[in-house]
């Protein structure tokens, strides 16, 4: 059994990256003085207990053409948003969905989520199918397109 | 750099369901019927043109109080000085011009509440604008696998 002090070690280095080689797996292992198949066993837990969302590759979406974004965001009633934010989150095209703070009499939104596109049409089309395809279109929404960068730093998903 | 199909077939396979075996190029390489020495290498290609920008776990993300979304409601023609402005300051890490009457929106991200509190306390006093602080209640979903 792996000590506390174990799992973090292997979680800090799952979470800054791995090298791409023959045997990736082993110089962690070693490091973490465990065995691979003890090592394969923790990773598929954290994955099946949800501790990540999942293990593999991370790509980049500007990198692969994914250069338009628009921040959608929902006014949900307050008994709805954990089902409707679920949902949402779950839709291919969306990198982020969270429930964020109102802030009346400005702002009555609470539920925001990031959709991706190659271009605005795109992301204008992915939009309407989402709400077509989950019958969403009783909630009021507003959409935010970026139309400018100027300052992008840090992790990725997170804004 | 030019994506073929073959780097079409890798991208879309490795994002999810990484094989945890001991030589897992090799049964990656196995199912897409690519060589492994190949499909290795074109990975290290892909992570130096930043395409593939990690190989690792995706954390679910906390909500946490050390970070904020804002926004500023900025007259058109004063909007480029203030983003500048608002760029300076270190603990905005993303900050977007967003077609909308609140029309600036940035991230800003810092240790500690306290200090959370502190940055956007200065943002209010330098900038003269309506400002919105949007902070995470909940974290629903936050990954992206990119299917091409």
């Amino acid at each position: 059994m792996m000590d506390i002090n174990q799992q973090r070690k292997i979680l800090k280095h799952l979470s800054r990256g791995m090298p791409i080689c023959d045997e990736p797996y082993k110089e962690l292992a070693e490091l973490c003085g465990i065995s691979e198949p003890k090592l394969f066993e923790f990773i598929q837990e954290l994955v099946d207990s949800n501790v990540i969302s999942r293990f593999g590759m991370v790509v980049d979406p500007e990198s692969v053409g994914y250069v338009e974004n628009a921040i959608v965001v929902w006014d949900i009633p307050d008994d709805e948003v954990d089902q409707v934010g679920a949902l949402l989150g779950l839709q291919e095209k969306i990198s982020l969905c969270y429930k964020r703070q109102r802030q009346l009499p400005d702002w009555p939104y609470n539920l925001f989520t990031m959709i991706h596109g190659k271009t605005k049409h795109d992301v204008l089309t992915e939009l309407n199918n989402i709400v077509k395809s989950n019958g969403i279109e009783n909630y009021a929404c507003d959409v935010l397109i970026s139309t400018e960068t100027f300052k992008h730093e840090g992790a990725r998903y997170d804004w | 750099m030019d994506i073929s199909e073959d780097d079409i077939k890798l991208i879309n396979r490795v994002q999810r369901n990484f094989p945890l075996c001991k030589d897992p190029f090799a049964t990656i390489a196995k199912e897409l019927e690519l060589d492994k020495n190949w499909v290795i290498n074109r990975l290290n290609e892909l992570k130096d043109n930043n395409i593939i920008s990690r190989f690792g776990s995706v954390a679910i993300r906390k909500k946490d109080s050390f970070s904020t979304l804002a926004a500023l409601k900025v007259p058109p023609e004063r909007v480029k000085d203030i983003a500048h402005l608002v760029s300076t300051y270190d603990e905005v890490t993303h900050n977007y011009l967003r077609e909308h009457e609140y029309n600036l929106w940035f991230v800003v991200q810092s240790s500690s509440a306290k200090k959370l509190d502190a940055a956007l306390d200065d943002l209010r006093l330098h900038m003269d604008f309506p400002m919105l602080n949007l902070p995470i209640l909940e974290s629903y979903h936050s990954d992206m696998v990119i299917t091409l």
